[in-house]
C-alpha cells in the first residue's frame, strides 16, 4: 500500500477521533487481502510492508499477525533466534528498495529489536562480561558465558567467532580446524562457510594477517570486477573494517543481516549508527535521533548512549555515568599532572577489573616508563591478550630495538579480537598511526571507547557536554588540556591549572600553530633537552621541532637533526614526515642544501628511492673533490666516524653506482665495491667477516659474469686438437697413400680400392666399359676422401661441431633462453603434463573476469595457440630445422653449410696437394673447413635477426589481431606485454646471434667451483647444496666441457626428477683424491617416477653417440662423451644409480693429472 | 642540428635513424645506447639541439664481455632529473614503444616536472607512418 492510498482513506474518513483506529484496520485489512491473494508467494506482501509502510502502521500490522499466524514470522524476523548452528542463516530476506532505503531498513531491523528486547538484553549484559573474560585470560568464564548466550538467547555469527578465538587459545589449530569442519558439516549454507572460514582464520594464535588478507581478496576479487558491488562491500563491512580506510555503507547490508540472529543484526546495526552518526549528516539527524531514542527505550546498552551523546539528543535523555567511568578519568587526571605513582597504583587493580579501557593501557605504560619501572604481567594468566597487548605497547612506546615485532602483534591482536571493537579499532589505530603515520581508526576508536573519556568529550558539542555530563568530566585537567590544544591562547593557557610542564608543551604548540616558530623551536629545543626526557616523548618533540625548522626553510638544520637523531635511535625519526623537504630540495637542485655527509645520510635514512640516495650521494663526493667512493679513501683515512661507515657501507652499494656517470661499466661497479669493501674492513673492524664475505661473493660474481662470458664465447666450438690427436693415425695412412697415389698418377692399370667404398679407381678409365666405377682422378678422389673424412669428424665426431652445438645450444639453453622471455610476461604457459594440450593462462583474470564462458575459451585459446606457435618456431623451425648441419643428404634446411662442390674441392686439392706433413695437412683441412663455420655464422647471425626476429614478430602480430577480431581491443597491459616482450625477444636474439662466432677465448684456469656457480646460473630453478673439497687449478680448457657436463645434469633434474615446484635441491659433492677427482651428483626423485623403469633404464644405458647429438631425452650419452672425449682419457667413467632414499645419483670418476693446470 | 639519440634497440634504433636523415639534411645525429653512457655524453657535450631519448634502457652499453647491468625501466626520466639538477636544458623527445608512456598522467607528469620535455611519441611499429609523422611534427616545431 502506498501513501496515496494512506492519504485518500484519511481523507475519507471525517471523525478524527476514530480514524487511526479505522485506517490502521483498513490496512491490516488490506494487507490480509493482499497476503491472501498472493498465497503462493507472501514474499512480495512482506517486500511491499517493509519498503512501503510507516514504522507505525509495520507495527501494528506485525502485531496483528503475530497473534494469528506465525508462520509469517520468517519473513518479518527471519531466522532471528536460532538455536543450534544448524539454523543460522534460515531465513527470508527482503531486500532490494533503494528509495528512502536507509530509514526503511533501520526500521525493519528495530522491529526485530522490537520483538526481541529481552533475549537482546540479556546478550547485552553478557558480552561485556565475556569480552572482559576473554581479554584477561579467564577462559573458563569467558566458555561459561558463550554457553549461556547460545542457551538464553542464541547462536549467532558472532558466537561462532568468539568459539573459533576460545579453541585456538585453549586447544590449539587443530581443534580450531575441527570446529571449522563441524560447522561445515552441520551447516551448508555458502555464507555461513565463507564467514566460519574467515573467522576460523582470523582467530589463529600464529596469525599472519598479510595471508588473512590474500585469502580475502582472493574471496573478494571476483566481486571487484562485478555488478554485485553490494556484496563486495558488505564482505569488506563484516572482514575487512580494520583495513579498508574508506567504508562504504550501504542500507542493503542491514537487509541482508536479515539472513543472520538477532545478535548479528544488532551489532551491525550499532555499527552502522556510529559511522552514520560520524558522518554528521544534518539531513539525517532529526530520523537518527528519533531512531537511536527509540532503540535507547528498548535495551540499554552504553553503546546506544555514547550515540545519544555525540547526536546531542533532543529526546528526554538522563546519562548516568559508572563508577568506573570516574575511576579511568582520575587516571588520566593524575597522568596530567604528572603523579605517576598515582596512575601506577590505580591502574594495577583497575586494569584488572576494567581490561576494555584500552586507552589507560598507554598512560599506565608511560607512567612505568617515566617512573623507570619495569612491567610485570597482570593478572594470573601471564600470556592473556591484555599482557600481550601491555608487552607490546611497551615495547613500542620504548622505541626498542623490538619495535617492529611488537607493532606486527599488535596488529595480530587486533585481528584476532576484531569484534571487541572498543579495543580492535584502538590497536588498529594505534599500530597505523606508528606505521603510516595516519590516525585511520581515530574516530571508530573514540567512538568505541569502553568510557567516557575525555577525547571523546573532545568530539560532543557543548550544549551536549552541559546537559548530559557532570562536573567531573567538564572539569577534568586531562579535557581542559586537550581544549586547549585544540583552541587555547597564551593567557587561557598560563590561568589553567595544568603543570608548568603541560603549560609549557601548550605554548609550544600554540606558537606553533600560529606560526610563531622561532618561539616554539626554542621551547621544544628547551623539552629535548631535557635530561630525563623518555624516548615517546623524544619522538613527538622531534616531529614538531622538525616540522618548525622546515617552515622557517632551515632544511640544514632538519637535516642534521634527522640525522643525529637517527644515528641515537632510527625508531626516533621513523615517523617524522620527509617528502615536502625532499620535493623542495629537488625543485631547488640541491643548491638550498649544503652538501655535507649528513645529505645522503639523510636520503637513505628515509628509504628514498635509489636514484635519489645516489643524488645526495654524489652532491657529498663532488664537495669533496672526489668522483668516485675510492677517490675519497685518501681524504677519510682510517676515520672511524660512524656516519662515514654507514656512507660507505649502505650508499656506496652496487644499486647506488648503477646510477653514477662515473662508474661506467658493470666490471668498474663491482670492483668499486670491492675496494669500499676492503676499506671498511679496516675501518670497522667489527665487521670484518661481514665485509671480507661480501668481497667473497662480489668476487665469485665477478668470476661466474667471465666465466658466462667464457661460456658464451665457447658455444662454437670444435676440438681440433682431439680430433688430430685421435685421428692422425687413420689420417697418416691415408694421406700416405694420397701422397703415393700422387706419385704414380703416370702409371697405368693401378686399381686402388677406395677408403671408403668398395668403388675401384683406374687410370685407364676411359678403357673401361662401366667408367662410373673408376676415377678420373684417384688422388683428387683420395683428397675427397680425406677431406670428407676429417669434414666428418670436424663435424660429427666426439670432438666436432655437431656435439658441441647440441651440448651448448640445442639442448634446452636455446629454448631456455628465449621461453622465459614470453613467460615472464604471461604471454606463453607450459604444457599440461602427459596431453598435448598447453595449460590455461591464468594471468589476466583482471581482463577474463569480465567475459563469459565462450569469450574466455576464445581467449584461452588464442593464448594456449601462441604458446604452441612459440614452442612449435623454437623447436621444429629453429631447433630442428634450421641450427643442423646440412651435407649432402642430410639437413636440407639446416643453415650450418658444410656441402662443397667438386669445383671447390678441386681448388683445396690443388691447394694442398703439395703439403708434405700429414698434421699440416690435416690443418690445412680444418682451416677450410673454419672458413666455411665463419661463413655459415656470419649468415646464421643474419638470420638470427633477421628471419627469426621477424617470425617471432609476426607471431606476437597474429597473437594482437587475433585479441582483436574477437574482442576489438587488447587489455592494456596486455599489449604493454606485448610490446615489451618484442623489446625483450630483440635484445635476446642479439645475444643469441653473438654466440655464433669463432672467439679466440683465452680461457684463465679455475678452481672447480666455478664450474657449479656458472652452472647454476643457467638454471634457476635449482637449489644446489655443494659440498667441495678440491683447491685444484685446471686447465681452462676443460672449463667449458665441465660446464657442459653439469649443466646436463642439472638440466635432467629440472626435466626429470618429476617434481612440478620450483626449487629442486641439486646435491653436488667433489673431492680431490691423489690421482683422480670424485664428483657426485644427487637429486630427490618424486613419488611420480616409476623407480623400477628408471633403474631397469640405467642398467640398459650405455654409450651412443649417435644419442649423444639428439637434444631429446636425458643427455646422459652427451655426458658420457664429455666424459670419455673431451676429457681425454679412458679411465674415466660415470655411473649411474637409485640409492635407498630414492635419490638419483651420478658418480663421476676423472683422471685429475690430464686436467690439472 | 645536432641530436643526440638515446636508445638500445636496434630496430627502434635503425628505424628511426633511417628515417631522419631521410628527412633532414641538416641533422647531425649521435647514438648512445645505455643510461650510462647518455648520462656521460650528456654531462661532456652540452651542444645539442635535440635528444630524442628512449625511457627504458640497461645501465651500459650491452658489448662483449658487458651484460649491460640492470635494465632500468625509468632511465629516461632519471635522464631527464639529471638535466634538470645539471642544468643542462636541451629540449627532449621522448619516443617509447610503450603505451603506459604515451598515458597523459605520466606524460603531465614529466611536463609539471621538466621544463625541456616536448612530448611523447609511441613508436608502433606496426603502424610505421603514425610515429613517422608525430616525430616529423615534432622535430619541426622546435
Amino acid at each position: 500500500m502506498n501513501q496515496n492510498l494512506q492519504k485518500s482513506a484519511i481523507f475519507a474518513n471525517p471523525y478524527t477521533d476514530r480514524k487511526m483506529i479505522d485506517f490502521n484496520d483498513i490496512l491490516l485489512r488490506q494487507f490480509r487481502i493482499d497476503l491472501i491473494e498472493r498465497d503462493k508467494n507472501p514474499y512480495l506482501s512482506f517486500h511491499k510492508l517493509k519498503y512501503n509502510y510507516d514504522y507505525s502502521n509495520i507495527c501494528y500490522i506485525v502485531d496483528s499477525l503475530e497473534e494469528k499466524d506465525k508462520a509469517y514470522n520468517d519473513y518479518i524476523y527471519g531466522c532471528s533466534l536460532p538455536s543450534s548452528i544448524t539454523e543460522l542463516g534460515d531465513s527470508k530476506v527482503l531486500y532490494g528498495d533503494s528509495n528512502n532505503a536507509f530509514e526503511k531498513e533501520i526500521n525493519w531491523s528495530l522491529l526485530a529489536i522490537r520483538k526481541y528486547r529481552e533475549k537482546l538484553q540479556i546478550f547485552i549484559n553478557k558480552k561485556t562480561e565475556y569480552e572482559k573474560a576473554l581479554i584477561i585470560g579467564d577462559y573458563q568464564k569467558a566458555n561459561n558465558i558463550l554457553e549461556i548466550i547460545e542457551r538464553d538467547v542464541c547462536f549467532s555469527l558472532w558466537g561462532i567467532e568468539q568459539r573459533f578465538i576460545l579453541i585456538e587459545i585453549q586447544k590449539g589449530l587443530k581443534e580450531n580446524t575441527k570446529f571449522l569442519n563441524d560447522i561445515n558439516e552441520q551447516n551448508k549454507k555458502w555464507f555461513i562457510k565463507r564467514f566460519s572460514h574467515f573467522f576460523s582464520l582470523k582467530a589463529e594464535k600464529e596469525l599472519s594477517v598479510n595471508q588473512y588478507n590474500i585469502s580475502l581478496a582472493r574471496l573478494l576479487f571476483r566481486y571487484i570486477e562485478s555488478e554485485n558491488q553490494v556484496d563486495l562491500h558488505y564482505y569488506n563491512f563484516k572482514l575487512n573494517f580494520l583495513e579498508l580506510e574508506q567504508q562504504t555503507l550501504l542500507p542493503d547490508f542491514l537487509a541482508i543481516e536479515g539472513y543472520h540472529s538477532i545478535i548479528d543484526k544488532y551489532i551491525s546495526l550499532i555499527r552502522i549508527l556510529q559511522f552514520t552518526v560520524l558522518e554528521n549528516n544534518k539531513d539525517k539527524k532529526v530520523f537518527l535521533d528519533s531512531r537511536i531514542y527509540y532503540l535507547s527505550k528498548k535495551v540499554n546498552d552504553f553503546n546506544i548512549d555514547k550515540l545519544r551523546l555525540l547526536i546531542n539528543t533532543s529526546f528526554d535523555f538522563d546519562f548516568k555515568a559508572q563508577e568506573t567511568d570516574i575511576i579511568a578519568l582520575k587516571a588520566l587526571d593524575y597522568y596530567t599532572n604528572g603523579e605517576y605513582n598515582k596512575v601506577e597504583n590505580l591502574l594495577e587493580k583497575y586494569l584488572l577489573e576494567s581490561p576494555l579501557s584500552i586507552e589507560l593501557y598507554e598512560i599506565y605504560l608511560k607512567s612505568l616508563i617515566l617512573l623507570g619501572k619495569p612491567l610485570k604481567p597482570i593478572g594470573l594468566e601471564k600470556n592473556s591478550f591484555q599482557n600481550r597487548i601491555l608487552k607490546s605497547l611497551h615495547g613500542i612506546l620504548l622505541r626498542e630495538e623490538t619495535m617492529p615485532e611488537c607493532l606486527n602483534e599488535i596488529r595480530k591482536i587486533a585481528f584476532n579480537i576484531s569484534s571487541i571493537y572498543s579495543i580492535s579499532f584502538y590497536l588498529m589505530n594505534f599500530y597505523k598511526e606508528e606505521v603510516e603515520g595516519k590516525k585511520t581508526f581515530k574516530h571508530e576508536s573514540i567512538i568505541n571507547t569502553s568510557f567516557i573519556n575525555p577525547t571523546f568529550i573532545q568530539l560532543l558539542n557543548y550544549s551536549s557536554r552541559s546537559n548530559h555530563l557532570s562536573f567531573e568530566f567538564i572539569n577534568s585537567s586531562s579535557l581542559e588540556y586537550i581544549s586547549q590544544q585544540y583552541s587555547g591562547t597564551l593567557d587561557s593557557i598560563e590561568n589553567s591549572n595544568l603543570t608548568s610542564n603541560r603549560k609549557k608543551i601548550l605554548r609550544a604548540y600554540f606558537y606553533q600553530k600560529n606560526e610563531f616558530y622561532k618561539d616554539a623551536i626554542d621551547l621544544w629545543e628547551e623539552m629535548l633537552n631535557h635530561i630525563s626526557i623518555k624516548n615517546f616523548q623524544k619522538e613527538k618533540i622531534l616531529q614538531n621541532l622538525f616540522s618548525c625548522l622546515e617552515a622557517l626553510n632551515r632544511f640544514d638544520k632538519c637535516i642534521g637533526l634527522y640525522v643525529d637523531s637517527y644515528f641515537e635511535n632510527p625508531l626516533l625519526v621513523s615517523n617524522i614526515l620527509v617528502d615536502r623537504i625532499k620535493k623542495k630540495i629537488k625543485t631547488a637542485k640541491y643548491k638550498n642544501v649544503s652538501h655535507t655527509i649528513n645529505l645522503p645520510l639523510f636520503y637513505k635514512s628515509t628509504n628514498s628511492e635509489d636514484y635519489d640516495v645516489h643524488t645526495a650521494y654524489e652532491c657529498y663526493l663532488i664537495a669533496q673533490d672526489c668522483f668516485t667512493p675510492t677517490e675519497l679513501f685518501g681524504t677519510i683515512g682510517n676515520n672511524t666516524n660512524e656516519k662515514i661507515i654507514f656512507f660507505l657501507s649502505d650508499i656506496c652499494t652496487l644499486d647506488i653506482f648503477k646510477h653514477s656517470p662515473f662508474i661506467t661499466s658493470s666490471k668498474h661497479k663491482y670492483n668499486e665495491r670491492i675496494s669500499v669493501c676492503k676499506q671498511l674492513a679496516k675501518i670497522d673492524s667489527i665487521f670484518e667477516n661481514e665485509y671480507n664475505n661480501e668481497i667473497e661473493r662480489l668476487t665469485k660474481r665477478l668470476i661466474i659474469q667471465k666465466g658466462i662470458q667464457e661460456i658464451d664465447e665457447s658455444k662454437i666450438y670444435v676440438n681440433q686438437t682431439g680430433i688430430i690427436e685421435t685421428e692422425l693415425k687413420n689420417i697418416t695412412s691415408i694421406f700416405r697413400r694420397f701422397k703415393i697415389i700422387g706419385e704414380l698418377k703416370s702409371e697405368k692399370d693401378i686399381s686402388i680400392l677406395s677408403l671408403y667404398s668398395d668403388k675401384i679407381f683406374s687410370y685407364k678409365l676411359s678403357d673401361e666399359v662401366d667408367g662410373n666405377e673408376f676415377s678420373k682422378d684417384p688422388q683428387f678422389d683420395i683428397y675427397k676422401d680425406i677431406f670428407y673424412f676429417l669434414r666428418d669428424k670436424f663435424l660429427f665426431s666426439n670432438y666436432g661441431l655437431q656435439q658441441y652445438l647440441s651440448a651448448r645450444i640445442r639442448h634446452g639453453v636455446l629454448l631456455g633462453e628465449i621461453r622465459p622471455e614470453f613467460e615472464s610476461l604471461n604471454l606463453i604457459t607450459e604444457k599440461e603434463k602427459g596431453i598435448d594440450r598447453y595449460k590455461d593462462n591464468l594471468n589476466w583474470k583482471l581482463f577474463t573476469v569480465q567475459l563469459n564462458e565462450e569469450d574466455n575459451n576464445k581467449f584461452q585459446e588464442i593464448l594456449s595457440t601462441f604458446s604452441s606457435n612459440i614452442d612449435a618456431l623454437i623447436n621444429e623451425e629453429i631447433l630442428s630445422k634450421s641450427l643442423q648441419i646440412k651435407i649432402e643428404d642430410k639437413n636440407p634446411g639446416g643453415w650450418l653449410d658444410y656441402n662443397f662442390d667438386d669445383l671447390t674441392l678441386q681448388f683445396f686439392y690443388l691447394t694442398h696437394q703439395k703439403v708434405e706433413n700429414v698434421e699440416e695437412f690435416a690443418n690445412a683441412i680444418f682451416n677450410v673447413l673454419w672458413s666455411s663455420t665463419e661463413k655459415n655464422l656470419l649468415a646464421i647471425k643474419g638470420k638470427v635477426y633477421g628471419d627469426i626476429k621477424e617470425k617471432f614478430f609476426e607471431l606476437l602480430l597474429k597473437l594482437e589481431q587475433g585479441l582483436i577480431n574477437v574482442f576489438d581491443h587488447i587489455p592494456e597491459q596486455l599489449e604493454n606485454n606485448i610490446n615489451e616482450a618484442r623489446v625483450n625477444i630483440e635484445n635476446k636474439l642479439i645475444k643469441i646471434a653473438n654466440w655464433f662466432s669463432i672467439t679466440e677465448s683465452n680461457i684463465s684456469d679455475f678452481q672447480i667451483e666455478k664450474i657449479v656457480d656458472v652452472s647454476l646460473e643457467y638454471n634457476k630453478s635449482i637449489t644446489a647444496i655443494k659440498q667441495i673439497k678440491c683447491n685444484c687449478h685446471f686447465k681452462g680448457t676443460y672449463y667449458p666441457p665441465l660446464v657442459d657436463l653439469v649443466r646436463i645434469f642439472m638440466d635432467n633434474v629440472s626435466k626429470h626428477a618429476g617434481f612440478d615446484d620450483e626449487y629442486v635441491k641439486f646435491y653436488v659433492l667433489i673431492e680431490e683424491h691423489k690421482e683422480s677427482l670424485w664428483m657426485q651428483f644427487r637429486n630427490p626423485l618424486a613419488p611420480s617416477i616409476n623407480m623400477e623403469e628408471l633403474k631397469s633404464k640405467i642398467c640398459s644405458f650405455a654409450l651412443d653417440l649417435n644419442k649423444s647429438m639428439k637434444e631429446k631425452g636425458s643427455g646422459f650419452h652427451k655426458a658420457m662423451r664429455i666424459i670419455k672425449s673431451d676429457l681425454i682419457h679412458k679411465e674415466n667413467d660415470m655411473s649411474l644409480m637409485v640409492n635407498d632414499e630414492n635419490e638419483f645419483c651420478i658418480d663421476i670418476k676423472l683422471n685429475k693429472k690430464v686436467l690439472l693446470a | 642540428m645536432k641530436v643526440l639519440f638515446i636508445e638500445d634497440n636496434p630496430q627502434k634504433l635503425k628505424q628511426v635513424s633511417d628515417f631522419i636523415e631521410q628527412q633532414y639534411d641538416n641533422i647531425e645525429l649521435t647514438v648512445r645506447r645505455s643510461y650510462n653512457s647518455g648520462l656521460r655524453e650528456l654531462i661532456k657535450n652540452n651542444s645539442y639541439s635535440l635528444i630524442l631519448l628512449d625511457m627504458s634502457l640497461p645501465n651500459y652499453d650491452i658489448e662483449p664481455g658487458e651484460s649491460g647491468g640492470d635494465f632500468e625501466k625509468y632511465a629516461g626520466k632519471f635522464l631527464l632529473n639529471e638535466m634538470y639538477r645539471r642544468d643542462i636544458t636541451i629540449k627532449v623527445l621522448i619516443i617509447t614503444m610503450y603505451l603506459n608512456y604515451v598515458d597523459e598522467e605520466f606524460s603531465s607528469e614529466l611536463k609539471d616536472n621538466f621544463p625541456n620535455y616536448l612530448g611523447v611519441v609511441y613508436y608502433n611499429v606496426k603502424e610505421p607512418d603514425g610515429w613517422k609523422n608525430e616525430l616529423k611534427l615534432k622535430i619541426n616545431n622546435i
